[in-house]
């Protein structure tokens, strides 16, 4: 037992460092210095920020009408909602397409600031797509930890649901939902396969880092490539680490 | 019908029934008088608790009415009852300091939040009003309960064994604070309590549980303590 612990967590170690040990570490923070490096490193944290953002704001009433309201078609709203988390993450960004082609049938094309494919605007809707149903997913486990009782009791002294939800059930999941946010953000930052298809992969224009590493080894940059990789798992550690400190949950259901 | 002298009684339970597998309430009406202080008894398991929350709006009758002030208030969310409720396990807000448990229902139902340090002293946990909750004894935490649900302003408290983790000393001056309270709003109580001494010393009545039913005969506290103030609580025979 011991020997696959150690064996197992030895060769994850050795994965997550070889982009270390292949370019070393000055490398690897001079390239991620470079005005290219930096810009595209800002369009990913931005893009994410941005679409973790809008995530939220949409998943916190969702996930908490969903843990505790009698809602009609609750089995396929489940289903919806969870299908983009597990479906292949391209084919999230082709249906997005799709969308895009079947409103041009009904309605004659989407133009002007509607029209979001290939833009920086895209690739927020391309991690939204994902990072909407993770949050929910995520934010109802979190809510159903918030004792119903105690919502109870607050109605009970004279506050609404809707008070109730602001002064009781938004506090004592606090934790769970900066968790969460955490967790959907690392998500977004991570997401290549939405935005590849949706935003496209334009240099200096939608280059978040999971597009700028694949762009880097299609054209042979691999340090580059080295140095974006080790960033995001940087980045993950750093947000795993937050996740933990927060109590936060990493398996949902 | 046994006649009802009031017009609107605080509450009244008429025929209610609810099965939750282990505890139920089966059949069970009772009415409360406008003012009245009455005390339920009863085993472990008899549906005491069930009741105090069919009227605080914590679980819904499958069948029957609770009425406060007249009104049937049994499809009501708990904020439309007027009802104060000081629950066995005391909820009390664990991200909120003493202070603002306190206070927590006042806020909304217009009560008197300036009086949180006077009753905080009755109370004897003036001490605590800036200590968070999880810092605090049982006992403490019943009384912040208690005191929540007084400064709540509601006119009705429903008090599930609300001294039970205090001394016999702290208890009975409870008992004394609650009286005055009662006394100086006209409040009514409804109170569970495992303590019959507590009880027929305090309440105008002590009707007794017994499996999801109410025994026949209320006993007037009326006849243990003739000085007690008329009315109280009736069994209703339907």
């Amino acid at each position: 037992m011991l020997a696959a612990l150690f064996s197992l967590t030895a060769f994850v170690a050795v994965l997550l460092t070889s982009g270390v040990f292949y370019s070393g570490l000055e490398r690897v923070a001079a390239l991620l210095g470079s005005p290219e490096a930096r810009r595209s490193i800002g369009l990913s944290l931005a893009t994410s920020t941005i679409a973790t953002a809008l995530a939220t704001v949409f998943a916190v009433p969702t996930a908490y009408a969903l843990t505790r309201w009698r809602v009609p078609g609750r089995g396929v709203i489940d289903v919806l909602l969870d299908l983009p988390i597990v479906l292949p993450p391209l084919v999230a960004g082709f249906c997005l397409l799709l969308v895009y082609a079947v409103l041009e049938r009904v309605v004659g094309g989407v133009t002007g600031p509607f029209d979001l494919r290939f833009t920086r605007e895209g690739i927020v809707l391309a991690q939204f797509t994902i990072a909407a149903p993770l949050a929910v997913r995520v934010l109802r486990a979190t809510f159903a930890d918030v004792p119903t009782r105690l919502e109870l009791m607050s109605r009970s002294l004279g506050h609404n649901e809707a008070a109730t939800f602001r002064r009781v059930s938004v506090p004592l999941a606090r934790n769970g939902i900066l968790a969460g946010i955490v967790l959907v953000w690392a998500r977004s930052v991570a997401e290549f396969g939405p935005v590849l298809i949706f935003a496209g992969a334009v240099r200096g224009k939608t280059d978040v880092l999971p597009i700028a590493i694949f762009l880097s080894f299609s054209n042979g940059e691999i340090e580059t490539g080295v140095a974006f990789s080790v960033l995001l798992i940087v980045l993950g550690a750093v947000a795993l680490v937050a996740i933990r400190r927060l109590g936060g949950r990493l398996v949902v259901g | 019908m046994t006649a009802i002298t009031s017009p609107a009684p605080a509450l009244e339970w008429q025929h209610v029934s609810l099965d939750l597998g282990e505890f139920a309430l089966r059949d069970v009406s009772l009415r409360v008088d406008d003012g009245a202080w009455i005390a339920i008894v009863g085993a472990t398991g008899a549906g005491k608790t069930l009741l105090l929350e069919t009227a605080a709006g914590f679980l819904r009758p499958t069948s029957g009415r609770v009425v406060r002030g007249g009104i049937d208030v049994s499809g009501e969310p708990p904020e439309r009852r007027g009802v104060a409720y000081a629950p066995q396990d005391d909820l009390l807000f664990p991200h909120l300091d003493v202070r603002r448990n306190l206070t927590f229902g006042a806020i909304a139902c217009g009560g008197d939040v300036g009086r949180v340090a006077e009753l905080a002293a009755h109370l004897g946990i003036a001490h605590l009003l800036d200590r968070r909750v999880a810092h605090i004894s049982g006992g403490e935490a019943q009384r912040v309960a208690l005191g929540r649900a007084l400064l709540s302003g509601a006119s009705l408290l429903l008090l599930d064994e609300c001294t039970s983790a205090l001394d016999e000393v702290t208890r009975a001056h409870i008992g004394e604070v609650l009286a005055r309270e009662r006394g100086e709003r006209r409040l009514s109580i409804v109170q569970v309590t495992h303590d019959l001494t507590e009880a027929h010393r305090l309440a105008d009545a002590v009707v007794e549980m017994e499996r999801g039913h109410l025994r026949e005969g209320v006993h007037h506290a009326s006849s243990i303590r003739a000085h007690h103030a008329p009315g109280g609580a009736r069994r209703v025979s339907g």
